[in-house]
């Protein structure tokens, strides 16, 4: 996300992400960013549009580095499987991490994010470029999955991304229940999905 | 639906239908008074403030859709004579659940749920509807369970969590305009269903 951007922008963009995971539903002005980075208030201006629109840099960074951080492990992954089953196993273990309750804040911020597209034009554009680019990488995996015969053909790589990047957020109407479901019980039918439909092992 | 006291019940479904004709942020307590013929001093009776008789609202809008599906999955679970039949019942509901005009459905479910997320508040009420919400799909797992129509190795809680989850982060799909194709969609989600949650024992 940061090729090509400004040194002091990076650092202003890093002030704001620094402070938005301290207290993800703080108010942070200008003059807090400002007094961090130790960045003058015209280099603000000169870098971004207004306030708000440092903030979505923000924001749209934290959304996209936990998926950015996935998609490098499971690349990673694919290029260490032999076999099918080599891949499962290993996808079962990305499961455990990028669904665990202790990544709650981080789908919470997610949605909040997502949210807050619905009246922000600007973030929704700016999001969207994003989104399109971690899909696309998640569909490319699949795509060569499929190609290795370890991934079911007759689904749409990139409907697959999209219904990975679906539950793993939507997990969320289970932490705003008042009581939660067993961690273990989720993992179960994560793995079921992988192992039946994304990933079925050749009859 | 939750029972409200009746002129809680008023004002609730007040907030509601105005939602139909303006954006829910523009209304304001004078309308819902007018329009409710229910005084200020009884308003602020049964809300601590105007923003609370909105938060409910939204709980109850937030309810309604899968409190729909409910009814329709617990119809087709009563009518089915085989495991069949209810998934044809059950094919038909997610062609109707996955279709583009739930798009802004899903997308003020969402806004909602981000309120849930950053109020307290918020979340006693949209948590409390939501609770009843996973429990009552759980219920219809469970009882197709028990009739070997359901994958008896899931969890039905959190199979109900997971139809929940893929369906409400659909969303994430539609903050771009290049979005995946509704048939590639919903022959996933029909495998998902087929294979994975309703598996024959």
């Amino acid at each position: 996300m940061f090729r090509n951007i400004h040194p002091t922008k990076q650092t202003l963009i890093m002030t704001a992400v620094g402070l938005l995971e301290a207290n993800p539903t703080a108010e942070i002005t200008s003059e807090q960013i400002l007094e961090i980075s130790g960045i003058s208030k015209g280099s603000l201006y000169h870098h971004f549009e207004d306030f708000s629109e440092m903030m979505e840099y923000a924001h749209v960074f934290i959304f996209t580095r936990e998926v950015d951080k996935s998609i490098a492990e499971m690349n990673m992954m694919l290029l260490q499987s032999k076999t099918r089953e080599d891949l499962v196993g290993f996808l079962s273990k990305v499961t455990r991490r990028s669904q665990s309750p202790d990544m709650k804040s981080l789908r919470n911020f997610r949605l909040v994010t997502v949210a807050k597209t619905v009246t922000n034009l600007r973030l929704r554009k700016f999001l969207a470029e994003e989104q399109l680019r971690l899909t696309g990488a998640l569909a490319d995996l699949y795509r060569e999955a499929q190609e290795r015969g370890w991934a079911n053909p007759a689904l749409n790589p990139t409907t697959v991304a999209i219904f990975v990047e679906a539950y793993t957020m939507g997990k969320v109407v289970d932490e705003i229940a008042t009581t939660h479901m067993d961690p273990e019980d989720w993992y179960s039918i994560v793995d079921q999905t992988i192992e039946k439909i994304l990933f079925p092992a050749v009859k | 639906m939750k029972i409200f006291h009746p002129s809680k019940e008023i004002m609730v479904r007040c907030v509601i239908n105005l939602t139909k004709t303006q954006g829910i942020e523009t209304i304001t307590s004078d309308q819902v008074h007018k329009i409710s013929g229910i005084s200020k001093g009884s308003m602020y009776h049964h809300f601590k403030d105007f923003d609370e008789l909105i938060e409910v609202a939204e709980s109850v809008i937030y309810a309604s859709v899968v409190d729909d599906v409910i009814s329709r999955l617990s119809t087709a679970l009563s009518i089915s004579k085989s495991r069949e039949d209810f998934l044809t019942a059950i094919a038909a509901i997610t062609y109707g659940n996955q279709t583009p005009e739930k798009v802004e459905d899903r997308l003020s479910r969402i806004t909602y749920l981000a309120q849930a997320i950053s109020s307290e508040r918020m979340k006693l009420s949209m948590g409390a509807e939501q609770e009843r919400l996973t429990q009552g799909i759980a219920d219809l797992i469970r009882e197709a369970q028990e009739r070997g129509w359901a994958n008896p190795n899931l969890n039905a809680l959190a199979a109900s969590i997971f139809l929940q989850a893929f369906t409400v982060g659909r969303v994430i799909d539609y903050i771009s305009d290049e979005r995946v194709d509704d048939e590639s969609w919903i022959f996933l989600i029909a495998q998902v269903v087929d294979r994975v949650i309703f598996a024959p024992v």
